[in-house]
């Protein structure tokens, strides 16, 4: 219990509020400690947030009879603390700004923000969602990995996880249904050359079909295999055995297929469009692709679309030669989907076939961009030919594109009519003009740079930007700071008084009943301080007054309230706290009027619909947590102006009482 | 569907300060030409017990009664308020009528029980021809007799049978009948979101009650058998202050459920402006959740 909160908060971040990184040499050192001893410099977090509060209790110890021995451990605690008492609690009072602007109480120190954070959870960060870790994320992100993770990485890598566990689930299903099809399909075959013969010639109508369905201009492929195959004559029959599949295939019907077809024609156009120019050589995108194992699965259906991003970073000679070595590249029967990427590239690249080595890596990114739309059909459907003979040495290249290049995501939703990019990062910023510090560009890969080259909207600023890290890499100055609302703040310095609040203007300290005036009147929007006088139109049922009550009232009982704006709640109640775990409640604040006095006096109307309760309920219910509805009992104007003046906040407080009704939705259909 | 679409006239009978319709043929027919679907609040007698799926009569809300009285091709039939207050307002030639009305009423029903009847007796008479020749001719004359019986087909009575003789059946009559006055809209009493839901209706969208998605109502598409429901909307006051909590709630709500958020008011007539027409004052705008 003795745990202070600077002792606590050392092991976090210097307090001075500005880092001082240094890249790569004073990294080194460090990087040479095992992980094990950098393991123990972390405090574990029910050490970390011990108190529940930022005041320090010091209890003597107890004394068992059959341990003579804990006499004397009570006898000496009981004589240190007599003879040298600790400091009065709070021994440490924060210092705090009011902010009337955004109505909140800031704090700078980094020492306070650090105590207050770590003892009862006050406040947020003004640049996190809770907790005030702009800096350590700012750092992490710039890639200085020692740091250590912070706790949006992991949220993040968790729902990435999930993700991809969901696409491995759905994918194993389509395997399963692909193998068994492919199974019926290759029973009726008589002879792979056979085939071929009989196709060659007609590969034109299902990839018709298919740009019927996507409604594009590509050219029209259909005299492509005829031409294409001199060159490679063995990986066109290997490419004509899919199309035999395809005749008999319909249009994309199930699900993953519908959801891997381009959003939109916007969304096409902007794509297709730069690839036909420079369209990759031949078959090969579309067979290496049809031939490779799915790389890391992406991550979900939409997300396909993003896979062939890192497609295109496997060497392209190789790509090639395994063409050519597994003619009998097992087809699952999604290859369909697969062909319009082969046969306009072969059409379109007919002509490139002799320069194919010489293809820059930047041509591929651009293709796979282009073709993301192919391309995620290609790894769905590559997926799903575990047989392929040419898995085993294209592997490699694959990991080692997606090594270089983090998953991009795609974008569901659009306000721009012009599209720049359909995908992006989590680290992208939300300006595309500025292109984001990627942690990778350390590494340097051929991919990285292509990558970033690819884009046109993003090449201006790159080089800018890999200038701007290692410059800033000196320092890096905390931008953020700490805010506190109303009713933390008040409860912080009226019934802990572990904080005093000063005006920003006079930096003098406000006495707590003017504050609590302040605060009654900025409840209000716009804030009632007309005519200079602070208590002009205040009332009993203040909004500040009834969330204060309610505050008060849970604080004590030892919750963690935390505003529930994010869950359209006024407050969520966390049982320890939000490091902890999850909200276990949200509470929803309702003012009442009971007392029969109130009659005389005008006060707002109770306007919750029931539409209402049923919309906060089903959010809540969606969270896993319990709407409570709080009823306050707000005292009549008399009752509470005789309490102010002869008691002062605290007897005035004391008038208020709560009632907490707990709704649960109840359907006899379902909780049967 | 034996009126013609346009001529129409959707009976909706008020009864206990809900607005139900009974027949199913208007039930289709506002369906398809009005894009209101309503509610069922039947039971199915094929499976009473169950309450999943409830058969007729359908329960319009207000602003769907409204909405299709508005649009001429409904009228409220309020039968229990308006019965007496009618008949006692009749002049006296309008009363002959309704009496002869009810006569005439009287004697339909009649033909149809003698009809009923006479097939009866013929099925008997031909199962008793089979099982009993003996018994067959007294009972056949005894009933022949008194032809007026009440709605009981079987002579079994034939004391009761001949004091009712010769009376016309007597008909309660379910409706006041074309007495009924067709009453106007104005009448009905509709919430603040009428503007919207005439606004939505009017632009081809299925409507249906929002309460379980904390709304005002749940907009389609097109008919809810084939679509999910788009948007989720909600109606405010021009001038009202919208509470953030709501937009946050309605909005992480309607993206949860897949469907946008859309709020929508009326702008109030001004003097300048007396536009009548108070659909094209309304506005409404969708909210979306771009970060979940």
């Amino acid at each position: 219990m003795s745990l202070s909160g600077e002792a606590a908060g050392e092991h976090k971040l210097p307090s001075n509020g500005s880092v001082v990184i240094q890249p790569a040499a004073s990294a080194k050192p460090r990087a040479n400690q095992s992980p094990s001893s950098r393991k123990s410099d972390t405090i574990p977090p029910y050490k970390m947030y011990a108190l529940p509060a930022p005041i320090r209790t010091f209890p003597l110890p107890s004394f068992y009879p059959n341990n003579p021995l804990s006499l004397f451990h009570l006898v000496y605690a009981w004589l240190s603390q007599t003879f040298f008492p600790p400091p009065a609690e709070p021994s440490v009072v924060h210092e705090g700004t009011w902010d009337p602007d955004t109505r909140s109480v800031h704090i700078k120190d980094a020492k306070s923000i650090r105590a207050l954070w770590q003892q009862g959870f006050f406040g947020k960060g003004s640049l996190s969602r809770s907790e005030p870790n702009w800096l350590k994320r700012e750092i992490s992100r710039r890639g200085d990995a020692e740091r250590g993770v912070v706790a949006e990485q992991r949220t993040d890598a968790r729902r990435e996880e999930r993700r991809m566990a969901k696409w491995e689930r759905a994918k194993n299903e389509l395997e399963a249904i692909e193998r068994v099809k492919h199974e019926e399909a290759q029973s009726k075959e008589t002879t792979a050359e056979e085939l071929a013969n009989g196709h060659v010639e007609s590969p034109e109508p299902p990839s018709a079909q298919i740009d019927d369905v996507i409604e594009m201009d590509l050219p029209c492929p259909d005299l492509s295999l005829t031409e294409a195959p001199p060159l490679q004559s063995r990986s066109a029959i290997a490419d004509d055995i899919p199309n035999g599949h395809l005749e008999t295939r319909k249009p994309p019907v199930g699900p993953l297929e519908l959801l891997a077809l381009p959003n939109s024609l916007a969304d096409l156009s902007s794509e297709t469009k730069p690839s036909l120019p420079e369209s990759q050589p031949p078959a090969v995108n579309g067979i290496t692709n049809g031939s490779i194992e799915g790389p890391k699965p992406p991550v979900g259906p939409l997300e396909l679309l993003a896979l062939p991003n890192s497609l295109p970073f496997c060497p392209q000679p190789t790509a090639a030669d395994d063409t050519t070595e597994s003619p009998k590249t097992p087809v699952s029967p999604l290859e369909p989907l697969s062909l319009p990427t082969s046969l306009t590239d072969l059409t379109a690249g007919s002509s490139l076939t002799q320069e194919e080595p010489e293809l820059s890596p930047t041509d591929h990114v651009l293709d796979g961009h282009a073709n993301g739309v192919y391309g995620i059909l290609n790894g769905t459907c590559s997926a799903s030919t575990p047989l392929s003979s040419a898995q085993g040495s294209t592997k490699k290249p694959q990991t080692n594109g997606q090594v270089a290049q983090p998953l991009k995501r795609r974008k569901g939703v659009r306000f721009s009519p012009e599209v720049e990019s359909t995908t992006f990062q989590h680290t992208d910023p939300p300006s595309p003009n500025r292109s984001p510090p990627t942690a990778t560009l350390s590494q340097g890969t051929v991919a990285e740079r292509s990558a970033t080259e690819a884009k046109p909207s993003t090449a201006g600023d790159t080089l800018p930007s890999s200038l701007d890290i290692s410059v800033v890499f000196g320092e890096l100055v905390n931008k953020e700071h700490f805010q506190l609302s109303p009713e933390e703040a008040f409860f912080l310095v009226f019934s802990l008084g572990a904080l005093k609040i000063v005006d920003p203007v006079t930096k003098a300290t406000i006495p707590t009943e003017q504050l609590l005036a302040l605060f009654r009147s900025h409840s209000y929007f716009p804030a009632r301080t007309a005519d200079g006088s602070l208590t002009a139109g205040l009332q009993p049922h203040d909004p500040f007054l009834v969330h204060f009550a309610v505050y008060h009232h849970f604080r004590s009982l030892g919750w963690v309230p935390r505003h529930g704006i994010k869950f359209g709640v006024d407050w969520l109640l966390y049982q320890r706290g939000p490091v902890f775990d999850h909200a276990e409640f949200g509470l929803m604040v309702v003012p009442s009027f009971s007392d029969a006095r109130w009659s005389e006096y005008e006060h707002e109307k109770a306007k919750r619909s029931w539409s209402w309760l049923m919309g906060v309920n089903r959010v809540l219910s969606h969270v896993l947590k319990g709407l409570v509805l709080v009823y306050v009992d707000v005292p009549p104007p008399p009752v509470f102006d005789e309490a102010m003046a002869s008691g002062g906040i605290a007897d005035a407080l004391r008038k208020y009482t709560i009632r907490e009704v707990m709704v649960r939705r109840w359907s006899s259909n379902r909780n049967r | 569907m034996a009126t013609s679409v346009a001529d129409r006239q959707v009976r909706i009978s008020k009864i206990a300060g809900r607005y139900l319709v009974f027949d199913i043929d208007d039930v289709a027919y506002i369906r398809r030409h009005h894009g209101i679907c309503a509610v069922f609040t039947g039971t199915m007698p094929q499976n009473p017990t169950q309450n999943v799926f409830l058969g007729l009569p359908i329960e319009l809300y207000a602003e769907e009664a409204r909405l299709l009285v508005d649009k001429k091709v409904g009228y409220i039939a309020d039968d229990a308020n308006d019965h007496l207050s009618r008949l006692k307002s009749l002049d006296e030639p309008s009363r002959k009528a309704y009496l002869q009305s009810l006569k005439t009423q009287r004697k339909n029903a009649q033909l149809v029980i003698d009809e009923a009847r006479a097939q009866s007796q013929a099925k008997h008479k031909s199962k008793r021809k089979d099982k009993a020749p003996k018994l067959e001719p007294s009972e056949s004359t005894s009933t022949k007799e008194d032809d007026t019986g009440l709605f009981d087909a079987t002579p079994a009575k034939p004391a009761q049978v001949v004091v009712a003789k010769q009376a016309l059946p007597a008909v309660t009559p379910t409706s006041t009948g074309q007495l009924i006055s067709k009453g106007d809209g104005a009448a009905i009493q509709v919430p603040k979101s009428y503007p919207l839901y005439a606004y939505l209706n009017k632009r081809g969208y299925f409507i249906t009650p929002g309460l379980r998605f904390g709304g005002d109502y749940s907009v389609y598409p097109g008919d809810p058998f084939r679509y999910h429901a788009h948007f989720m909307a909600n109606s405010y006051g021009w001038d009202e202050q919208i509470p953030m909590l709501d937009i946050v709630t309605s909005g992480r709500l309607g993206t949860s459920v897949k469907k946008s958020f859309l709020m929508g008011a009326q702008q109030p007539v001004d003097d300048d402006n007396g536009d009548a027409a108070g659909d094209s004052r309304v506005r409404v705008f969708c909210i979306e959740w771009a970060g979940m």
